[in-house]
């Protein structure tokens, strides 16, 4: 498995760029995995959809729907696009480090 | 008298255990026997030069009782299952049918990747991405609603009986990209037929044939079959997934399924309602030049299989909606995958993804297109993920959004 640094530490990720061990995840990793999804700064609202899509990950163990996302930052669909444009899951779900999702993605 | 053996049903006969696996057995092994080793397939194999496997080479090394090192290969789930090397085989050696076993036999927690996870979601939630029927529900409803702003006359029921079409879904639009839902919805209101929503069952994918759990392929088929039986439903409808759909129609067989209804492809139905003018559109809501992937599954393997494929309709319907449409070549049963199929979008091999998808990408960047049109979710995924990781200007669109942006409503 190839190894994600940020500084001088490494971290383990998939072929795809998914963290393999979402326990390690903090937010030094989401801003370094960020530059990587074309999002060059995490913003407030950047951080309201990461940190509730963590906090839904760690307490329920699977990615939240996007309804849910929205109803919970508050954001239109369009604005959580527009926020991360390689879109929620592979931006997102990534940044926010929860593993590649199942399906089609 | 005819059908019997020895005062016994030849099909008696044939659904003995032994004999059963005795057949299936020697068919694989005639059908490897004719062989020539020619390497035909190898040649036009996308994964060809990747590593030291290749087509040609793992049907040698059944031949020759190396077949563990088959199994054990990488090779197995990089293979995308596109089956031009089956196509091409002058002797009708059936190598993607030999890529499907050769992962049957792979231990269960061996599977690289997601998808024998997602193939176990399938199985336990009857969806690929764990979502619960509330939840579900209540984005069908969020979504309808949204619908509704555009066309207000929009309306449709749940787990309808008697209705005339069972409407499948992958579950990444629900999941992650809800307004392509609409464009569905829209698409069949304004074809007038009768049509439902299911609750349940209604996952539109099939990831257990990719992992190789030949189990969970067919009892999820069942499932689904079950559902749609209880409610009636004359046509099911199947969601832009080739996989899908392929996995739909050669598990029947496979798995001696014969459902009381039938499966038509979304595709084909689009092309027979702009036909029978029950869609209307304009073509000018659509001015970008845009071009066509023909998803491996319903061209080339369908076509292989007897299935009907959606080659012939694609082109008409995108020739309706769209102002400016021009050919990819090769096309049509000679298109190269997209660089996802099979389960290798899934399968974590993303640097044997990217070294085929060079294929794709020249296909693309010759047309010009600013759009790509991928009738596949897994397509659409995979030309997505080449156009970021390139940095390509097109990007891959579904038919579903194009005839849905180009509909005219009275």
């Amino acid at each position: 498995m190839p190894d994600f640094m940020v500084g001088d530490k490494a971290y383990e990720v998939d072929e795809d760029g998914f963290l393999q061990q979402p326990d390690l995840w903090n937010k030094e990793v989401a801003e370094a995995m960020a530059k990587t999804e074309g999002v060059e700064e995490l913003t407030e609202d950047h951080w309201k959809v990461v940190n509730f899509l963590r906090d839904y990950y760690v307490e329920y163990q699977v990615a939240p729907m996007i309804r849910k996302l929205c109803k919970s930052t508050g954001f239109k669909l369009n604005k959580i696009y527009e926020l991360f444009p390689s879109g929620p899951a592979k931006g997102a779900c990534k940044i926010a480090g929860l593993p590649k999702p199942t399906g089609c993605v | 008298m005819a059908n019997e053996c020895a005062g016994r049903a030849l099909s008696e006969i044939d659904s003995l255990p032994l004999r059963r696996a005795l057949v299936d057995e020697a068919a694989w092994l005639a059908d490897l026997d004719y062989c020539m080793t020619c390497g035909k397939c190898t040649s036009v194999c996308p994964l060809h030069g990747y590593s030291s496997m290749d087509p040609r080479k793992i049907v040698r090394l059944v031949m020759l009782g190396e077949e563990q090192d088959v199994i054990d290969s990488d090779f197995i789930y990089q293979c995308t299952t596109c089956e031009r090397c089956s196509y091409v085989c002058p002797m009708g050696v059936k190598i993607g049918n030999m890529i499907t076993r050769a992962r049957s036999m792979r231990p269960r927690d061996q599977v690289p990747g997601g998808s024998q996870k997602t193939a176990d979601l399938h199985r336990s939630v009857g969806n690929n991405m764990n979502l619960k029927t509330e939840d579900w529900l209540e984005t069908v409803d969020w979504m309808k609603e949204e619908a509704q702003e555009d066309v207000p006359s929009l309306d449709f029921p749940i787990d309808e009986p008697g209705s005339d079409y069972f409407v499948t879904i992958n579950s990444k639009l629900p999941q992650y990209y809800p307004l392509d839902l609409q464009c569905i919805f829209k698409i069949f209101h304004a074809s007038g037929v009768k049509w439902t929503m299911p609750s349940t069952w209604w996952e539109g994918t099939n990831y257990a044939m990719f992992s190789g759990d030949l189990d969970t392929w067919e009892f999820t088929l069942r499932k689904q079959v079950e559902r749609v039986e209880e409610l009636g439903i004359k046509y099911m409808a199947y969601t832009e997934c080739g996989h899908g759909y392929f996995a739909t129609l050669a598990g029947y067989k496979k798995f001696g399924i014969k459902p009381k209804f039938q499966v038509i492809h979304k595709v084909n139905l689009y092309a027979k309602w702009l036909r029978e003018g029950k869609l209307k559109v304009d073509p000018s809501r659509n001015p970008q030049r845009v071009t066509l992937h023909d998803p491996c599954n319903v061209s080339r393997k369908a076509v292989m299989n007897g299935f009907p494929d959606i080659m012939d309709d694609s082109r008409y319907v995108l020739s309706k909606v769209c102002e400016n449409f021009v050919e990819m070549w090769p096309n049509r049963e000679h298109n190269y995958c997209c660089s996802g199929g099979g389960g290798a979008l899934i399968s974590g091999f993303a640097k044997a993804r990217n070294y085929y998808g060079q294929v794709k990408i020249d296909q693309i960047d010759r047309t010009g297109a600013d759009l790509v049109c991928a009738p596949c979710v897994n397509c659409h995924d995979a030309i997505e993920g080449l156009a970021t990781e390139f940095e390509k200007p097109w990007k891959p669109i579904h038919l579903w959004a194009l005839l849905a942006n180009a509909l005219v409503f009275d």
